[in-house]
């Protein structure tokens, strides 16, 4: 009622000052623009859905108690990121190991890469579709095998596309050492994309992929 | 330049972070250097293979979960009805709106009562009169009776909205209505049950609204009021832990799919725990997209379009 009369400030910058002062449907809006990414950030550390959306609630349970500590100065993604990145953090610390406890098989259990979903995706022929999953499913076992501090710079570059200065900033290092963990992480990669078997590349799009799985 | 400096720089080079100076360093060295040009193909594919992690989407409960939280953990005190109530009041919205002449004043109503802070507390009460003087003119008991259930429904849906005197104003009004409603007095001692047990069920005492209601339904079986008498009485049930967000999720397909029949929402409802595995069966997909509308702004659209479309409908 009366809500569409309301001019809605566009950066997520001046939503955030207007849910300082009180607004809640500022809030309502910077959760429904940044629950998706922060929800796949964390995802991309855990892999496994479900504790991905609860480090991601307690994300902006933070944003929602903490919201007198934000600075207008900076972007409101990197504070937001930030404080994932904390989260984050934190689970591990509680979990003391590494998500090699998480298999990709129960994650899948949320249903998102069922065989279902692969046949009817039509997308594909089946056989096509299936060694697409096939290699998302060996990238999610390599990606998570990765050491904390490489898979998260590795995921803060490659899928939240962060440049070496901002995910300095965010994990507390230098850009020079975001380098040398990025590439460190690419260089495991690369190791085991060699064992992958090369239907499983090429089924990606087209040819690419073929020589290296040879290689 | 070495191999092995090209080589330590060339995931920089590809995320274009090395320096202009660097960059087209390698690129010369790349030219010349079969094995580099190798290792860059070989970054390459890395990133093309990393392109195939899917992102997931984000549960369409998300706000409405979050939300529940930080009103659980501002307010500890918090009722049952409080975490009943986004529930309580995405099922009504289903319900279609029984009575044209309550609708004008039911919005009316909405508007003054619809905030926590009460900028002009006249305009409420006038608004509030205006409910009671549309009540005044209702023709017979039938009418008094759709009113005596809209300012039910309204209780409900705004429930955990209302203040504490706006909601025993809201009593009152009920109350009035069901006497002039006429002859009957059972639709005062409904009335009055029902508002008792409420209140017992906002101090936690479920078990005593529970014994109350019972009571009302033994006395007073097959009264228009039944329906919300029952789900009263789901309300005083200790609710599944509110972590669960499975079946937050199956609550609100249940609560959706039986719009319009209050009788058949409390079945469900109640029989939400045999139903689970059903539920399980029947399709995660199904359900969250049925449970699209827990974002309250779809919500608070869909009370408006189900109601208003209703009053249009029976026009």
């Amino acid at each position: 009622m009366g809500n569409e009369a309301e001019i809605r400030p566009s950066s997520d910058e001046q939503l955030m000052v207007a849910f300082v002062n009180g607004s809640e449907s500022a809030f309502d809006e910077l959760v429904n623009r940044y629950a998706p990414k922060i929800t796949n950030f964390v995802y991309r550390q855990v892999a496994h859905f479900a504790t991905a959306e609860e480090i991601a609630q307690d994300t902006f349970l933070a944003v929602f108690r903490k919201k007198h500590t934000y600075n207008p100065d900076y972007r409101f993604s990197s504070w937001v990121y930030k404080i994932a990145v904390n989260m984050c953090r934190m689970h591990f610390r509680k979990l003391k190991s590494l998500p090699a406890t998480v298999s990709i098989e129960e994650s899948r259990e949320d249903g998102r890469v069922s065989l279902d979903a692969v046949l009817v995706d039509g997308s594909d022929s089946p056989v096509a579709a299936l060694s697409r999953k096939d290699a998302e499913q060996r990238l999610q076992e390599a990606i998570v095998s990765l050491p904390l501090k490489q898979r998260q710079v590795f995921t803060l570059s490659f899928y939240e596309e962060m440049s070496y200065e901002e995910i300095a900033r965010l994990v507390g290092c230098s850009p020079g050492t975001v380098a040398s963990r990025k590439h460190a992480a690419v260089k495991k990669l690369a190791a085991k994309l060699r064992r992958l078997p090369a239907e499983a590349l090429s089924s990606l799009s087209g040819a690419a992929g073929a020589d290296v799985a040879e290689a | 330049m070495r191999c092995k400096k090209v080589q330590k720089m060339l995931t920089g080079f590809l995320d274009g972070e090395a320096s202009l100076k660097n960059a087209s360093l390698i690129r010369e060295h790349l030219a010349a250097c079969e094995e580099c040009s190798r290792r860059l193909s070989e970054a390459r594919k890395v990133m093309h293979w990393a392109g195939a992690w899917q992102p997931v989407e984000s549960s369409p409960a998300f706000l409405t979960r979050l939300k529940a939280r930080i009103r659980s953990e501002a307010e500890p005190k918090t009722s049952i009805l409080t975490l009943w109530f986004p529930r309580a009041r995405r099922v009504l919205a289903g319900v279609p709106a029984a009575c044209v002449i309550f609708s004008a004043g039911y919005f009316a109503a909405v508007q003054v009562l619809g905030g926590r802070d009460e900028p002009h507390p006249g305009a409420r009460v006038a608004k509030l009169d205006s409910v009671q003087s549309k009540g005044s003119v209702a023709a017979d008991r039938a009418d008094a009776q759709r009113l005596v259930l809209g300012v039910q429904k309204m209780k409900m849906v705004f429930g955990d909205k209302l203040t504490e005197s706006a909601y025993a104003q809201l009593n009152e009004i009920q109350k009035a209505l069901a006497v002039r409603g006429g002859s009957d007095s059972k639709d005062l001692a409904v009335v009055e049950g029902l508002q008792k047990a409420e209140l017992l069920i906002r101090q936690g005492d479920y078990a005593g609204a529970r014994q109350l209601l019972e009571g009302v339904e033994r006395e007073h079986p097959e009264h228009p009021l039944s329906p919300y008498v029952r789900i009263a009485k789901v309300l005083a049930t200790p609710q599944p832990s509110p972590g669960s967000d499975f079946l937050n999720r199956a609550y609100a397909t249940l609560l959706q799919e039986t719009v319009g029949d209050p009788s058949a929402l409390y079945n469900e409802v109640t029989s939400i725990p045999q139903q689970v595995a059903q539920l399980r069966d029947y399709g995660w997909e199904r359900i969250v997209k049925s449970a699209d509308r827990l974002n309250p702004l779809n919500a608070w659209n869909f009370v408006e379009r189900r109601i208003l479309g209703g009053e249009a409908e029976s026009r």
